[in-house]
């Protein structure tokens, strides 16, 4: 059974930019959820939750696993039993609806409580989220993933919080990237600069690979105290454009992230939600 | 001189896993359950503490700490 009463979902609408849908997921300890999320899951993914070996790891990917299940099914319009998934070269999953590639693009990340999960009808999406952990030691070493533009930024940053806030900020834009991509840690994030305007601190902006011109990433920050996050959205021409929508939605939902605490709890389900099908899109690597 | 399966696992016990947390070095490393930052932070130690540098996209395609043995091995030989 699909946890869809308002009081079951430890998931709730975070941000829209455009056609994307991005929902913010409770991974905090609770042995009910937990149990009820568990009971989602194929056998391939209880499996691959016995073989967890960190802590926490399993809970975080059965809570975030079975939100992402169920705002699937909602947008496929099918049943828990017809959906399965499997992973690209590089592990980036992708649906399958009884057997056939399902016409819809998610990503998901999670960092300690919080998951975050994208859905498009459309293109490819990726997202990143970080937990602020101020005792997480960050050794300059760790730079060398930025570029040398981007890491003379971290130059003039000279308090510890600033500093860490940027280094969250430019690794979820990054991370967020590389996974909407769909080549993850495979891409070399230190070869690309991050676009001016996000360096510079504003929320979002348009980015391009200078291999891949004609594709329009559209990167957003955003954020509380307790977390940083990222998506990129590959729209294709399609969807919303940064400074305009995209950039209205996020300081909406500026004061929703200023009400998220570090116990974010779920304030109800996602709203049942019409995809636009089409062919998944697979990147080359 | 520990063997670089040693010095591997004691780098994964400090800074990744829990002391007793059993290394099984086939496994396939997605079932760790690290998040990405944790990655990134144990490919740096690792670069750092065997003084060698495996690109990032090889980093990525290994899949077992077997295989992540045998590449610096390679890288050290």
């Amino acid at each position: 059974m699909l946890p869809d009463h308002p009081t079951g979902a430890w998931w709730t609408d975070a941000l829209t930019l455009g056609s994307v849908e991005i929902t913010f997921v409770d991974l905090s300890a609770d042995h009910r959820r937990e149990r009820l999320a568990t009971g989602l899951l194929d056998p391939v993914e209880s499996d691959r939750v016995a073989r967890f070996i960190l802590p926490d790891a399993g809970r975080e990917f059965v809570l975030c696993r079975a939100a992402l299940r169920t705002l699937l099914c909602s947008a496929l319009d099918c049943d828990n039993t017809d959906l399965t998934f499997r992973t690209e070269r590089y592990g980036k999953p992708y649906a399958l609806v009884r057997g056939r590639v399902a016409p819809v693009s998610f990503n998901v990340s999670h960092s300690g409580d919080y998951g975050l999960i994208a859905i498009a009808p459309h293109g490819r999406v990726g997202v990143d989220i970080e937990t602020h952990d101020w005792a997480f030691d960050l050794p300059a070493r760790l730079l060398s993933v930025f570029s040398a533009r981007e890491r003379g930024d971290f130059a003039e940053t000279r308090d510890d919080t600033g500093w860490r806030l940027r280094f969250y900020r430019y690794w979820t834009l990054k991370e967020s990237l590389i996974k909407g991509v769909g080549l993850g840690f495979a891409m070399n994030t230190a070869r690309f600069d991050l676009p001016p305007a996000l360096r510079r601190g504003e929320a979002d902006a348009v980015f391009r690979f200078h291999d891949q011109p004609t594709a329009n990433w559209h990167l957003a920050t955003f954020g509380n105290r307790a977390f940083t996050a990222a998506v990129a959205i590959d729209h294709s021409g399609r969807g919303v454009a940064p400074g305009r929508s995209g950039l209205s939605v996020l300081r909406t939902h500026r004061h929703r992230f200023s009400r998220l605490p570090a116990g974010l709890r779920a304030s109800g389900p996602a709203a049942r939600r019409r995809v636009v099908r089409h062919a998944h899109p697979t990147p080359s690597p | 001189m520990a063997s670089v399966e040693d010095r591997l696992v004691t780098l994964l016990r400090d800074n990744l896993l829990s002391e007793d947390t059993e290394i099984d070095l086939d496994a396939d490393v997605s079932d760790w359950g690290a998040t990405s930052l944790s990655i990134l932070k144990f490919y740096q130690l690792l670069n750092s503490a065997f003084e060698i540098e495996i690109p990032s996209e090889e980093f990525c395609a290994i899949r077992t700490l077997r295989g992540l043995i045998e590449r610096i091995d390679s890288e050290l030989a």
